[in-house]
């Protein structure tokens, strides 16, 4: 059986701008978290899984289909659900009526389960009981759910989720990993993400891009791993470290390559990341 | 979060599958006609529809000022016209939601193409058909319970939600082609141009394509409307094409060729008929028609009135002021037998209400078969048009003065109804300031009607009275000077029993063509009125 996404030496430029830059990736059932700076490439990737935009060069496979070929795409956007970066919503619309109206598009065309089914996302993401507001008097974070709720639509074996917890408030964040988690059972979910606590709290496995290429494919705890021995706590910033900032308890928390001696702490998904892209990572990697 | 649901639960709720199949064409056509249902439900509750269907329910009977149901075609056009602005408006904002709300992308990634969206949205402004139709339906009906006379061409009323359903095509071509709101207005304001340019004269060679079906074909007058069927069906065709081009923005589909070719075929087609001369059966009908028209008589009190079939309400509606000059007349006048009968007028309004002769306004082969003696011969009778108590159209003529200015210049023995010659001049004739009095003490309201031309034709520094001003027919056989119509005006500031009683005692003296006008203000003790006497070039009535 052919994994759900897999994606070889896939290239895509703007212009002189090498957006992604010959990434492999295979992803199964399950919670992928895709990490990365701003301009690395993440949300022309996700572009790229929702079958929105093609790529220059390399091989795309999603669902066991082409997307480049026009059956392909069309099977595999039957068993997708996406939230784009930005996603835009019918102002004038209330909740119900948007995710109705995406569910149309879905080929939901029976009616009453159509509005049975909108029901269900919508309470699974919390919104049953304002689902007959309009969206224009919605909060960010209940529209950031609308979009939610209309991925979630028909159950998709593949959830492209593009910074769907940006303008979350930290119990929407946590209902929002609830709902994620339960989804990954079946279904193969790829978030892309700048908060890694939500990384560490529902993916199985992480990805890092920069500059177009992915720099770290493992799982969630090998990035963490990736910085032991080289985050130390002191009183004061220490000049070999990389980045370094002043705590709650007012130490600094430094990473970098720690001189001898110093008091060494456990690693964070954050270090790992930060090490791996962070300001002075690319330098030290030369 | 306010609702709490497990995760196992979410994971194991088992949602509908969506429609299954390949891409074939039934699930599209499942997927377009659910999404052209949830777009019409919302194109009829939009502001913009709503507004335009509200003005067009104002408008649809101002506009046409007429009880006569043939003719509520060109009505209709107008106020529907309304609609189908604002229903262009509203299904192009609708057709730009995605693009101007940013939901483009994710509506990329589902499984219905845009070319279904762009479907869906052409046909749920289909949806604003049956309220054109409703409205208009409404205005019949409501037309048929009052004192309409005849019954409407349905293929002309066709017109009116046919536009309708052309400014939802434009609206949903203007939205994908050039994405950007203000656009619709632009279509709006450049078709209501392009309507004015095309239909300004009737000699335009491209007044075919026009909104409105009168005069639609190349050689035709407006006096006898072109090919309407014809026209509808390229009315279709158009926006039929509007449709394919709105679809054709995202490819040239087989489907898609096909019915743009489709469209073209048919509005090609009917736009060649419309331009086809005349033909001679059908001129020669028409000819017929002016020459000899089919009537339908009935003899009330002494008098004779004909009318065109269905026309019979007018019997009952001239009747009475007629019956109120010959009132004033003596019974041997009565006797001579007066004939009151339709007849199309010899002077009437082009496209843009200058008064133009009738035969211009015919088809050429028509006219060439035809006579301006033969259509309006002089044969003393009494010959009103077939609109009661206003025009529509051009003027708001009142009828009831211009019909008994006519029975009263019969009854004094001067022509009444213009014929193929041009009117006499019985300026400084006391018989035509008899026939004037006769006239505006016979309708309430023909004292101001006459206070009116002589204002009017005295601002316009006319001479004599033949028209009212520019762009009214009264069609009377003669011309009256200005003084004379202030003289009878003064008279009727008078009793009218008093009047009557010495017109009569002394009628024919004042009926005498020799008696001047000034004898009788002498015999009322008037002085001469303001105003020139006479100058007209034309020959004095005999």
């Amino acid at each position: 059986m052919s994994p759900t996404v897999s994606l070889t030496g896939v290239e895509k430029s703007y212009g002189r701008t090498r957006a992604v830059a010959g990434v492999d990736l295979v992803a199964e059932p399950g919670i992928v978290g895709l990490l990365g700076p701003n301009g690395a490439g993440k949300t022309t990737l996700m572009r790229m899984l929702a079958t929105v935009l093609a790529p220059d060069g390399g091989r795309v496979r999603l669902l066991g289909h082409d997307p480049a070929d026009a059956g392909g795409r069309l099977a595999i956007r039957r068993r997708l659900g996406y939230v784009p970066q930005e996603p835009g919503y019918h102002r004038n619309f209330t909740a119900f009526e948007f995710v109705d109206y995406v569910a149309v598009l879905k080929e939901m065309t029976d009616r009453r389960a159509r509005h049975d089914e909108v029901r269900r996302v919508l309470e699974l993401v919390g919104l049953g009981d304002v689902s007959g507001k309009k969206i224009k008097a919605l909060s960010g974070g209940m529209r950031r759910r609308v979009a939610l709720a209309q991925a979630l639509l028909g159950s998709p074996d593949l959830l492209v989720l593009d910074e769907p917890t940006a303008g979350l408030d930290p119990e929407q964040r946590l209902r929002f990993r609830e709902v994620v988690s339960a989804v990954a059972t079946d279904a193969t979910v790829v978030l892309s993400t700048h908060q890694t606590e939500d990384v560490s709290a529902v993916c199985q496995r992480v990805v890092v891009m920069h500059e177009g290429s992915i720099h770290y494919d493992g799982s969630v705890r090998g990035l963490a791993d990736g910085a032991r021995g080289r985050v130390w706590l002191a009183a004061d910033r220490h000049p070999q470290a990389r980045l370094s900032w002043r705590t709650g308890d007012g130490r600094h928390r430094n990473i970098g390559d720690a001189p001898p001696g110093v008091e060494l702490v456990e690693p964070t998904v954050e270090d790992g990341y930060l090490l791996l892209v962070g300001h002075g990572a690319q330098e030290a990697a030369a | 979060m306010s609702t709490a649901v497990r995760p196992e639960e979410a994971a194991s709720t088992s949602p509908p599958p969506p429609a299954a199949g390949g891409p074939g064409r039934a699930v599209v056509v499942r997927v377009v006609r659910a999404l052209a249902r949830v777009e019409a439900r919302r194109l009829l509750r939009h502001p913009s529809f709503l507004i335009g269907t509200a003005l067009t329910v104002l408008l649809v009977d101002a506009a046409g000022y007429t009880n006569i149901l043939p003719e509520v075609d060109s009505s209709s056009v107008v106020a529907l016209a309304i609609m189908g602005w604002a229903t262009l408006i509203a299904t192009n904002l609708a057709a730009l939601r995605s693009r101007r709300e940013g939901t483009e992308e994710l509506y990329d990634s589902l499984p219905t193409s845009a070319t279904a969206r762009t479907a869906a949205h052409l046909a749920s402004g289909l949806a604003t058909v049956p309220v054109a139709v409703l409205v208009l339906g409404g205005y019949i009906a409501y037309l048929l319970a009052t004192d309409s006379i005849g019954s409407p061409n349905m293929a002309e009323l066709l017109v009116g939600p046919l536009l309708v359903a052309g400014g939802a095509m434009l609206g949903v071509l203007a939205a994908r082609w050039a994405p950007h709101p203000m656009v619709a207005p632009l279509v709006i304001v450049a078709t209501v141009f392009l309507q004015g340019k095309l239909s300004e004269s009737e000699a335009s060679p491209f007044r075919w394509m026009a909104f409105s079906p009168d005069g639609v074909g190349l050689d035709d007058g407006i006096a006898f409307p072109g090919p309407v069927d014809w026209h509808v069906l390229f009315l279709l065709g158009t926006a039929a094409i509007a449709a394919g081009l709105a679809l054709s923005r995202h490819g040239f589909s087989r489907p898609v060729t096909t019915f743009l070719v489709g469209a073209v075929a048919v509005s090609g087609v009917a736009a060649f008929a419309q331009t086809r001369p005349l033909s001679d059966s059908a001129a020669r009908q028409q000819a017929a028609a002016l020459t000899a028209p089919e009537l339908t008589c009935e003899v009330r009190g002494g008098v004779r009135y004909c009318v065109e079939p269905g026309y019979e309400v007018r019997f009952g509606q001239w009747d009475p002021p007629v019956q109120a000059v010959l009132a004033r007349v003596p019974g041997d006048v009565r006797d001579r037998g007066l004939v009151v009968s339709m007849r199309e007028p010899n002077v009437v309004g082009n496209t843009d209400c200058t008064p133009k002769p009738m035969l211009e306004m015919v088809s050429s082969r028509t006219r060439a078969l035809v006579t301006p003696e033969q259509v309006w011969p002089a044969d003393n009778a009494v010959h009103p048009w077939r609109y009661w108590p206003w025009d529509p159209g051009c003027s708001f003529t009142d009828h009831g003065t211009v019909l008994t200015v006519q029975v009263g210049l019969w009854a004094v023995g001067l022509p009444p109804a213009q014929s193929a010659t041009a009117p006499c001049a019985a300026s400084g004739q006391a018989r035509s300031v008899v026939a004037l009095w006769l006239a505006g003490q016979s309708t309430p309201g023909a004292p101001a009607a006459l206070a009116e031309v002589l204002s009017t034709s005295a601002g316009l520094g006319r001479v004599d009275l033949i028209q009212f001003d520019s762009n009214n027919w009264p069609n009377w056989g003669v011309s009256f000077a200005h003084r004379d119509v202030a003289t009878a005006l003064a008279l009727l500031d008078r009793p009218a029993d008093e009047v009557g009683r010495a017109i009569l005692e002394h009628w024919d003296r004042l009926t005498d063509p020799s008696t001047p006008s000034s004898e009788l203000g002498s015999l009322f003790g008037l002085s001469s009125g303001p105003g020139l006497a006479r100058s007209s070039s034309a020959p004095s009535c005999p």
